[in-house]
């Protein structure tokens, strides 16, 4: 996958994991963003798994504070844009504009119709517990993920 | 890095990462060690890093639990066996380097010290991220002389 060429150069300059060292958005999150997402794609038609992973890789990269950081998302696209135009990889504008808008949004409480954005928030937002958070079935954008979370909020549903 | 080749095996087998799914022994904590381990062999040439990052991979790799988990080392070591059946990258190793990961994962949590340059970074960049459990690591049980000079100077701080 695309994603992998990137993972060295991100553990070098993500601020999460070199300067803040978050407890709750570093590799590990990255990792369950990951898996997540594989789930929740086997039931969502219409995913491009290589947007998924650059989202699972760079979406957190850049945080600076745990808790009030409305812009980290847009950092995280920003290294991504900046490792990416010295790499020599090719990427089609709609698959760009797919991260660009992955990363720079997923934490602001929308959901999305396009399936590819749609399994990039649901798989993050699955793995709000690791905050003590249940997810909300309304926030989630694919049927897989409200699924997921309303199985997760009550077990008998 | 050899351990590099083993991360995809690792990421996949790994039972503290997909079943236990921990929020203290995962990828946060074996990438910490890792920097730990960058650190303190700044000034000490004798520590041979590619054993200090295939302990960093594998040595918390197989936890079944984050308590007490006796055996947990050992397990690890055995995942870089099991690797090993498939793809013989140990031939890129000496005998002494594999002795030296199988004694450094399989007593890093007996409480020991090391005379071996090796194993004392090892052991001293896990300690090291003790802090992430609210526990100041104790400099009477540091290996090396960095390690000792830090925990002091996070003692006293």
């Amino acid at each position: 996958m695309i994603a992998e060429h990137y993972i060295r150069e991100v553990l070098r300059e993500s601020s999460t994991l070199n300067h803040l060292q978050s407890r709750v958005s570093g590799l590990d999150h990255w990792f369950r963003v990951w898996k997540n997402a594989q789930i929740l794609a086997q039931s969502t038609s219409g995913v491009d798994m290589e947007v998924v992973a650059i989202f699972a890789l760079f979406h957190d990269s850049m945080q600076v504070d745990e808790h009030d950081d409305p812009d980290h998302g847009m950092r995280g696209w920003f290294l991504w844009e900046y490792l990416y135009d010295g790499s020599g990889h090719i990427f089609s504008p709609n698959r760009d504009r797919l991260v660009a808008e992955a990363c720079e949004d997923h934490s602001k409480g929308y959901t999305h119709p396009d399936p590819t954005i749609g399994v990039c928030w649901d798989a993050d937002r699955l793995d709000l517990h690791r905050k003590g958070i249940w997810p909300d079935p309304r926030f989630m954008s694919t049927g897989a993920g409200r699924l997921l979370a309303l199985g997760r909020v009550n077990p008998r549903v | 890095m050899i351990a590099s080749l083993c991360v995809p095996y690792v990421l996949h087998e790994s039972h503290t990462l997909n079943v236990l799914q921990s929020r203290l022994h995962g990828l946060d904590h074996w990438f910490r060690i890792w920097k730990n381990a960058q650190m303190l062999t700044g000034l000490d040439l004798h520590a041979d890093l590619e054993v200090v990052a295939l302990y960093a991979l594998f040595h918390d790799s197989m936890r079944l639990n984050d308590g007490e988990d006796p055996g947990h080392g050992f397990r690890g070591y055995k995942l870089w066996e099991r690797y090993n059946r498939l793809e013989d990258v140990k031939q890129y190793l000496t005998q002494n380097q594999i002795e030296l990961l199988l004694e450094a994962c399989t007593e890093h949590s007996s409480g020991f010290k090391s005379d071996d340059p090796t194993i004392a970074v090892c052991w001293d960049a896990d300690r090291l991220d003790l802090y992430r459990k609210g526990i100041w690591p104790d400099p009477r049980l540091m290996s090396t002389q960095t390690g000792f000079d830090l925990t002091m100077n996070r003692v006293r701080s």
